[in-house]
């Protein structure tokens, strides 16, 4: 029922109800899925306007406090998200107060990453504020006698017109509720919006600069005690025994026990718990613990035996095919003039910089948890699994995550603090030391990618062949029996469908063993597959003298291969890649040429249904890489908060930088060497670019989607790539070894 | 018994000499806007002042405190009166996931208040111990110079 002066949006732009839980998922996400049904929690996401007093509360003085239904990582859904329900509901914007939702199947699903949030909320969440607008004005209309259809309602505040006459929220809010609650809502077309499409200043960024911010490790409870679990170094070693009693006596310390490892997909380490009144004390017993370790299977596991393992694997038949066009070993074994190149990529760590935590309360059979967690579903499942009782006797509220980038989906930090909650009748904190954190993580798995490509007259490809060799992320949940589960497919997902036109191609998949656990890190596969397409795709220009982006505008074309069913609204369109990639080619000003030391480079990427170039010039002048500029140019469909959207951006470009220029994890005796940030280097400020340059591409007509991820990828290749044109030096291997080129990071 | 004078308050904390000072700062004094992050003055998420000058609270002993005027987060403002930084990281939204943040504008406050506007090089001197996953380093380096402008607005 459209209300007299409001235009009904056509639907589409967003993502149809009934696969709000799918939907949220690209095919690098799948794993997400297959996790939250692992959890056993496949929740029929009730549409969210069936129950908008769930999401917006209005209390008698007005104030309007919104509920969103994801984590808060730093992508500041706390914002959008209540802008999308705020722009519905026509209320006063800078009043409105924003909560996270605690678990509740009310909320649908809550699983935040995969750069999905804003796209799985788009129409839910604008018919939830539409509703709940039109139950006050049903409320008012009732008050005054009236028909509703000649009322309207902004900021706060019930209008008729024609009677001038005034009600704001907080005088209906107890009315309101009472209406029946509509069910297809009329939602306003873009041109009407006010509040979508502007920058609006973060609903956290006061409680942020005063330190009143509170994240999961901030959580403090009457009588609460804290926890610090000795893990195995070793992945998969297990305790033998344990003497406590020198644990026992630092001041402070009131408990020593063990837990048990829980295997998959939880993968919890186990080990011996120390408990403390405070988390000083529980560390320092920690260090006074003497453990003997029953080694296990991963004992041998080395970077060096790693490198062996992959390079018999990169040389040897494939063992899994992902994918096949025409017939190209044929023509590669016919042609004289194939180019093959291989890139290597290392574990990497996520290092969210407020170290993994969960504090849980265990007392009469039922379990209450705060945690910084992307997945509260899957958390609750794993935890009632763990301690053995129901899922519906776990309650979960969710804490501001200080970073997020993929480590807190998984169910690990909380289902350890469910075990040791259940040894105690007071609620207890499991911190994880930064060493823990590095030790322990869920690593972006290592990848080595051989690409190899004969080319046609006009000097286009005619055959490619790709292998990559890894570990992958769902053999970490999963085990190395997946059935008719193709790895190949989510971890060479960039290259193994790359968009680059050939008529003959073929893909292939080596998965190797490894006891390091393997989960997902921002961009997920894109960041080993983009470096390896988009170096790639540059040296086959480089070996016929094109220009790597008229080469690669000639070559961007549909993928020759089927997508799922649930995946074909955000399909692959050449025109929107084609269109990023001119626009940062145009912004770098590509086409000038730039002195002998100096260079552009670019890169592109589809990652997680969106579109993203980035462009960087350089100056490598007295063996110093100086970063001049960088750009970068991504399509999402739209943009509802821009200076949100920028900050995607920035971000995820620093985060690339940081992983291209210096992150690396290298294993030793089946553990991980990098303990602290003195050996697991992050980008700094003084290392970071003074300006990056972000534009949108915003097009009518295209669902919208993330963009969490998509400016990650591109980075490392796109610096390789300039490092190339400055130098004529071309590196292969994340992260790049400048050094070895006789150059410095500046 | 230990007394820490905090935030211009006089605190008795129950605490051995070694404990540093961010544990008693955020467990025994429950003022948790001081961050633990590395434990190894590594990351700058636990910086505090004491007596003004920046210090990373992870790898300061209770004992090393006594006398000293200890700053956190919680107390930059003065009755109510936001710092020239607090003013402009909200005014550019500098934070994202905001969990270094405390930290970062703790050590930007002593930048600003030791007097002349910093340029990029005295900005990433002064800032470079404190590390941000997230990646606001442009907006932070732009908010300094903000607070630097705003600092001399208010002079």
């Amino acid at each position: 029922m459209a209300l007299r002066g409001e235009t009904a949006a056509p639907r589409g732009e967003g993502v149809d109800r009934r696969t709000f839980l799918k939907a949220t998922l690209s095919a690098g996400g799948a794993l997400l899925l297959a996790a939250y049904a692992q959890g056993g929690t496949a929740q029929q996401a009730a549409p969210a306007f069936a129950r908008p007093l769930a999401f917006i509360r209005i209390d008698s003085d007005g104030n309007v406090t919104l509920t969103v239904p994801k984590s808060e990582m730093g992508q500041a859904v706390r914002t959008s998200l209540a802008m999308l329900i705020a722009e519905e509901l026509e209320c006063d914007w800078p009043r409105v107060r924003v909560a996270t939702a605690p678990l509740d199947p009310a909320f649908g699903d809550q699983g935040t990453g995969g750069s999905g949030s804003i796209s799985a909320c788009f129409d839910a969440l604008r018919e939830t504020g539409a509703a709940m607008r039109a139950m006050l004005i049903a409320a008012a209309a009732v008050r005054w006698k009236m028909d509703a259809a000649q009322l309207t309602a902004r900021d706060g505040v019930v209008i008729d017109a024609a009677g001038n006459r005034r009600l704001p929220y907080g005088d209906l809010a107890r009315e309101a509720a009472a209406q029946s609650v509509p069910q297809q809502p009329a939602l306003k077309s873009r041109r009407d919006w006010k509040l979508l499409g502007t920058s609006q200043r973060g609903k956290d960024i006061e409680a942020i600069a005063h330190g009143r911010a509170a994240y999961g490790i901030d959580v403090r409870l009457p009588g609460m005690l804290f926890a610090a679990i000795l893990r195995p170094r070793e992945f998969g070693a297990t305790v033998e025994s344990f003497d406590a009693r020198a644990a026992l006596k630092v001041p402070g310390v009131k408990r020593v026990f063990s837990i048990e490892p829980v295997g998959r997909p939880s993968v919890v380490h186990g080990g011996v718990v120390v408990v403390a009144t405070n988390t000083w004390a529980a560390f320092e017993g920690r260090k006074q613990l003497a453990v003997r370790w029953k080694s296990g299977p991963h004992a041998a596991e080395s970077s060096a035996s790693y490198a062996q393992a992959t390079a018999a694997a990169l040389d040897a038949p494939p063992a899994i095919a992902v994918n096949k066009l025409g017939d190209p070993d044929t023509v590669l074994a016919a042609a004289t003039n194939a180019v093959r190149a291989d890139y290597h990529a290392p574990f990497l760590a996520h290092a969210t910089l407020e170290p993994q935590n969960c504090t849980a309360h265990w007392r009469d059979g039922k379990l209450t948890v705060w945690a910084p967690t992307q997945v509260p579903s899957w958390a609750a499942g794993e935890m009632a699994k763990a301690i053995a009782i129901k899922r519906d006797q776990v309650a979960v509220n969710v804490t501001l995550l200080g970073g997020g980038f993929g480590r807190r989906i998984n169910p690990d930090f909380c289902v350890e603090a469910a075990l040791v909650a259940k040894q105690l009748t007071a609620p207890v904190q499991v911190v994880w030391s930064r060493e823990d954190d590095l030790t322990h993580d869920f690593y972006r798995p290592s990848a080595a990618h051989r690409l190899e490509a004969c080319l046609d007259a006009a000097g286009y490809p005619a055959a490619v062949r790709h292998r990559l060799v890894n570990p992958a992320i769902v053999s970490t949940y999963r085990g190395e029996n997946l059935g008719t589960r193709n790895p190949g497919v989510e971890e060479g997902s960039g290259v193994a469908d790359m968009f680059y036109r050939s008529p003959h191609r073929r893909s292939d998949y080596a998965l190797l063993a490894s006891g390091v656990p393997r989960g997902w890190w921002r961009a997920v596969s894109s960041t080993h597959t983009t470096f390896a397409m988009e170096s790639f795709i540059d040296e086959l220009a480089a070996f016929c003298g094109r220009d790597p982006v008229a080469y690669r505008l000639a070559l961007i074309d549909r993928i020759p291969f089927d997508v799922p069913a649930d995946e074909k609204d955000y399909a692959f369109d050449p025109e929107r890649m084609k269109e990023c990639l001119r626009r940062a080619a145009a912004k770098i000003d590509w086409s000038r040429k730039r002195p002998d030391g100096q260079g552009v480079g670019i890169a592109c990427c589809f990652d997680h249904r969106s579109y993203a170039a980035v462009a960087m010039e350089l100056d490598t002048a007295e063996g110093r890489v100086r970063l001049k500029r960088i750009v970068c140019v991504a399509d999402c469909g739209v943009v509802i908060h821009p200076d949100g959207a920028r900050a995607q951006l920035e971000g995820a470009i620093t985060q690339g930088l940081s992983a291209a220029l210096f992150e690396r994890i290298t294993i030793a005796a089946g553990g991980v060497t990098q303990t602290n940030f003195d050996r697991y280097r992050l980008l700094r400020i003084d290392e970071a670019p003074h300006r990056i340059e972000c534009e949108f591409v915003e097009r009518e007509n295209v669902k919208i989607t993330g963009l969490g991820e998509p400016a990650l990828p591109p980075v490392a290749p796109a610096l390789a790539n300039a490092l190339y044109r400055a130098t004529g030096k071309r590196l292969r291997a994340l992260p790049l070894d400048l050094a070895s080129i006789g150059l410095r990071w500046a | 018994m230990i007394e820490l004078d905090v935030n211009g308050t006089i605190r008795q904390i129950d605490a051995p000499g070694e404990m540093p000072l961010l544990w008693a700062l955020r467990d025994l004094l429950s003022l948790t806007g001081t961050k633990f992050g590395c434990g190894i003055a590594q990351c700058g998420a636990c910086t505090v002042h004491l007596d003004g000058v920046p210090a990373r609270a992870c790898v300061t002993p209770v004992s090393a405190v006594r006398g000293k005027r200890i700053t956190t987060i919680e107390g930059l403002a003065k009755q109510g009166k936001d710092h020239p930084v607090q003013q402009a990281w909200q005014e550019l939204n500098v934070a994202q996931c905001g969990y270094c943040q405390a930290g970062q504008l703790m050590t930007a406050a002593a930048l600003v208040d030791r007097g002349a506007a910093p340029d990029d090089a005295a900005i990433d001197a002064a800032m470079r111990g404190n590390l941000c996953r997230c990646g606001t380093y442009g907006r932070i380096r732009a908010a300094v110079k903000r607070a630097a402008e705003i600092k001399v607005r208010q002079a």
